[in-house]
């Protein structure tokens, strides 16, 4: 069979969604994912995506603060029936 | 299918008098009402009315859990190794664990004395407890405040706790997701009651800090890119920067940013896609280029 290309437009419409793993037909994922080796703007576009995706997940801020610690020793405590829990 | 969730959270009366207690009851009825609804998701679940531990039924076994029945209507479930029940705070302690990743844990235990507390703990433990991470970030989002986003999750916990008897095992993280959602419209009415209606404006609004951080006039042009990407970050208003947040930061789905925020799925991508390309635009506006010469793993 063969497979029309994606046109820069099409790939456009779904680049967010395939960079989020988030376009779940495999077929299109597949022609997607050619379109962007074989095109250099929209390789060129998703990197910038890419780029900026993986400089706000860098500014998450870490996970070890005290109110976190608290509710884990909180919801170990409520599974270990040590809290009152009637509304 | 989502939407019958939405639908009962959002169908909650005006409420004018003192309200605290009825909001309590009110928003606990919605939390069960979300788990009937995520319950006719599973079409080869019992009904949830039969007030059976309707979990994973018809499901997969977790790797490293053996299920053993241990009356002619029970189940619980058991080590391996040890045969042992898993309900101690040190094993309930490992469960926090962020690293044990999971979107649907189908737990095989049913139809049992869903009454009894030890099933209700062990359902806790195995849906609710890998997840604490996943909601103190979604928390912070929404909130932009770390001890309300405590007093959120740690309201979040114990309603699970009351309902985790009728969830029906699948998605545990929507299912949370939506009990999130209404303890926090919960705590918006109790603050600001002119807010009830109003998704949008209640959500991020919640906000206690402005966003106020960068401006336009930041000097992006000798800043770093991800120092830049920050700077176009803040300047989202809170509608489109929670969405960003909620994928990229906190590693949401689509659909569980939907059922986080009582939006459309459409609308996220709407939102999400439309902030990515303001951001975008803003860093080109400032002549800051991707970095290709960043390694993935940079710090």
């Amino acid at each position: 069979m063969i497979r029309r290309q994606l046109s820069c437009r099409q790939v456009g419409r779904s680049l967010q969604a395939f960079l989020d793993n988030e376009v779940h037909d495999p077929d299109h994922a597949a022609r997607l994912q050619g379109h962007l080796d074989a095109c250099r703007d929209c390789g060129l576009e998703a990197e910038t995506y890419r780029a900026v995706q993986r400089a706000i997940a860098r500014s998450a801020a870490p996970l070890d603060s005290p109110e976190l610690a608290r509710l884990r020793d909180f919801g170990a405590r409520l599974a270990a029936g040590e809290v009152e829990t009637d509304p | 299918m989502h939407r019958l969730v939405d639908g009962a959270a959002w169908a909650g009366p005006t409420l004018t008098g003192p309200p605290q207690r009825l909001l309590a009851g009110q928003d606990e009825l919605q939390d069960r009402r979300a788990v009937g609804a995520f319950g006719h998701m599973a079409s080869d679940a019992p009904s949830t009315s039969d007030r059976s531990l309707a979990v994973g039924v018809g499901a997969q076994p977790t790797p490293g859990v053996e299920v053993a029945q241990v009356s002619h209507h029970g189940w619980e479930l058991r080590h391996p190794t040890n045969n042992s029940r898993a309900s101690s705070r040190a094993a309930a302690m490992h469960l926090c664990d962020p690293s044990r990743k999971h979107v649907d844990r189908p737990m095989v235990a049913s139809p049992v004395d869903s009454g009894s507390d030890e099933a209700r703990r062990q359902a806790f433990e195995h849906y609710v407890l890998p997840e604490v991470d996943v909601l103190y970030r979604v928390g912070l989002s929404i909130t932009r405040n770390p001890a309300d986003a405590e007093d959120l999750v740690q309201d979040t916990l114990l309603r699970a706790y009351r309902a985790v008897d009728r969830f029906d095992g699948r998605h545990p993280r929507a299912w949370l997701l939506t009990i999130l959602r209404n303890a926090q419209l919960n705590r918006v009415r109790r603050r600001r009651p002119e807010l009830l209606a109003d998704p949008d404006r209640t959500m991020p609004t919640v906000a206690d800090t402005a966003p106020g951080g960068a401006s336009a006039d930041v000097p992006v042009l000798e800043a770093t890119f991800e120092t830049a990407v920050g700077a176009a970050f803040a300047d989202l208003s809170d509608r489109f920067r929670v969405v960003v947040e909620m994928v990229d930061l906190n590693g949401l789905s689509y659909q569980e940013t939907a059922d986080a925020l009582d939006v459309p799925v459409g609308t996220v991508m709407s939102r999400l896609h439309r902030a990515r390309r303001r951001m975008r635009k803003q860093l080109e506006a400032a002549g800051i280029h991707t970095p290709h010469d960043l390694p993935e793993d940079a710090p």
